[in-house]
């Protein structure tokens, strides 16, 4: 055939080829987009700032005490109300040095079971 | 002022939950701390749960052959360095591969061990 | 733009492409559906605030880490392909990939529709063909700089490896693919650098 390619041809193909998909699959793609929008992470919540500025504890000059301790409440904050959930499920877990001594002496080295 | 400091001791002691239930390193006894010896640094940003987990490795290293002791011995100042995440993952590879057959574990090995004999013969 | 107006332009720019990803590892519809699915959800929960920059490179470690759960959850599954994926050591120097070494053990599928221009579809029935051949490590490499554009950091990034090691893997899928595009009539030609 003789045809001629270059790399950036592969990238155009290959595009084209994700409009060559199903309407069911496009449709599933999207409402999984959907899904994970709603789950979305953000930095503090709004109503934290509120309450802090409220407060004065967050302001416009604050000392470096005040900063230090604005800072501190604001993650402390962030950490219980983002984290809640994690924190209780770390606790919760079960003592590991069984498998970790059995990884530590094992054969192969530890940095083949890490990512 | 008192009650600043007060407040900041308490912002920190709630910032780090898991840290107020940890252990110091001075808690730990003359064996354990010669066992962990490399994680004595971090040791206090160390979540309970993960504490734990290397109190029981330093309780466990006596009944181990010289040989397992040396190995984790060895091995133990690269795991103290990992992320809790990391460790997590390690774990749960560790397991799966704990899972497939006898052979397919050996071949593994063998290749990785050929490899570490001579890194820069391209993989067969 | 707010970083729910950002993520949600990203992830609309990603699914398709991250869908096709998915099918070049597990070859199965579904499979590919429930991973995308998750890994969209883990990169909004657990990294939606970052700065938009850093989302195609966080993504695709997402992507790449859950279709590892994948195979690892699938019960019959001792193929060494498996086995291997599991494990990518992280060597300074030379990239010893146990990856590497394997190809693809299923015959490709086809993921063609059918198109107005024959030849094109021709061509890309090749290329894909080509892509589902090479070892997983070396495909992945190869789309994540060739077809997502990310650069040599960012893949490296994105595959938990060095960056040596990703110049390494794209120079050998990209001869590779050569070699056997070679033989359909099928001319590759690149820039080295």
């Amino acid at each position: 055939m003789g045809i001629k390619l270059k790399i950036e041809d592969i990238q155009h193909l290959l595009n084209r080829s994700t409009s060559d998909l199903s309407t069911d699959t496009l449709d599933k793609l999207q409402r999984a987009r959907r899904a994970a929008l709603q789950h979305q992470q953000t930095t503090q919540p709004t109503a934290v700032r509120a309450w802090l500025s409220q407060h004065e504890i967050i302001g416009h000059h604050p000392s470096p005490q005040h900063r230090v301790l604005n800072w501190g409440l604001a993650a402390l904050f962030a950490v219980v109300l983002v984290s809640g959930v994690s924190y209780w499920q770390h606790t919760s877990e079960r003592d590991h040095s069984a498998i970790d001594i059995a990884i530590l002496t094992d054969d192969l080295p530890v940095h083949m079971y890490v990512d | 002022m008192m009650m600043c400091h007060s407040k900041l001791l308490l912002a920190a002691a709630l910032l780090a939950p898991l840290a107020v239930l940890a252990a110091p390193w001075n808690s730990l006894n003359a064996d354990q701390q010669q066992v962990l010896a490399p994680l004595s640094v971090t040791w206090n940003t160390l979540p309970e749960s993960e504490q734990k987990s290397f109190v029981g490795i330093a309780n466990g290293y006596p009944k181990l052959t010289p040989e397992k002791q040396q190995r984790l011995h060895e091995q133990l100042e690269t795991w103290g360095k990992l992320t809790t995440e990391q460790r997590h993952r390690a774990r749960e590879k560790f397991t799966a591969f704990s899972k497939v057959p006898e052979e397919r574990r050996e071949a593994v090995k063998q290749m990785v061990r050929e490899q570490q004999a001579d890194p820069a013969s391209p993989a067969k | 733009m707010s970083t729910r107006e950002q993520l949600s332009d990203f992830l609309a720019s990603i699914e398709r492409r991250a869908y096709k990803h998915a099918m070049f590892s597990v070859r199965d519809e579904a499979a590919a559906l429930d991973i995308v699915q998750d890994a969209m959800l883990k990169l909004a929960e657990r990294y939606g605030d970052k700065p938009a920059e850093e989302f195609p490179m966080l993504f695709h470690r997402i992507l790449q880490n859950t279709i590892m759960d994948h195979f690892r959850r699938q019960k019959v599954r001792t193929s060494w392909f498996t086995l291997f994926s599991s494990f990518s050591p992280q060597h300074a120097d030379e990239e010893f990939d146990p990856l590497d070494v394997l190809e693809d053990e299923t015959s490709p599928s086809n993921h063609l529709q059918p198109d107005a221009d024959l030849q094109q579809s021709q061509i890309l029935a090749s290329i894909e063909a080509a892509l589902l051949r090479l070892p997983a490590r070396q495909r992945e490499a190869f789309l994540l700089r060739y077809w997502d554009g990310l650069d040599t950091a960012e893949t490296a990034s994105a595959m938990g490896c060095s960056e040596g090691s990703v110049k390494t893997h794209c120079s050998r899928a990209t001869h590779a693919l050569a070699e056997t595009l070679k033989q359909k009539g099928i001319d590759l030609s690149w820039e080295s650098n």
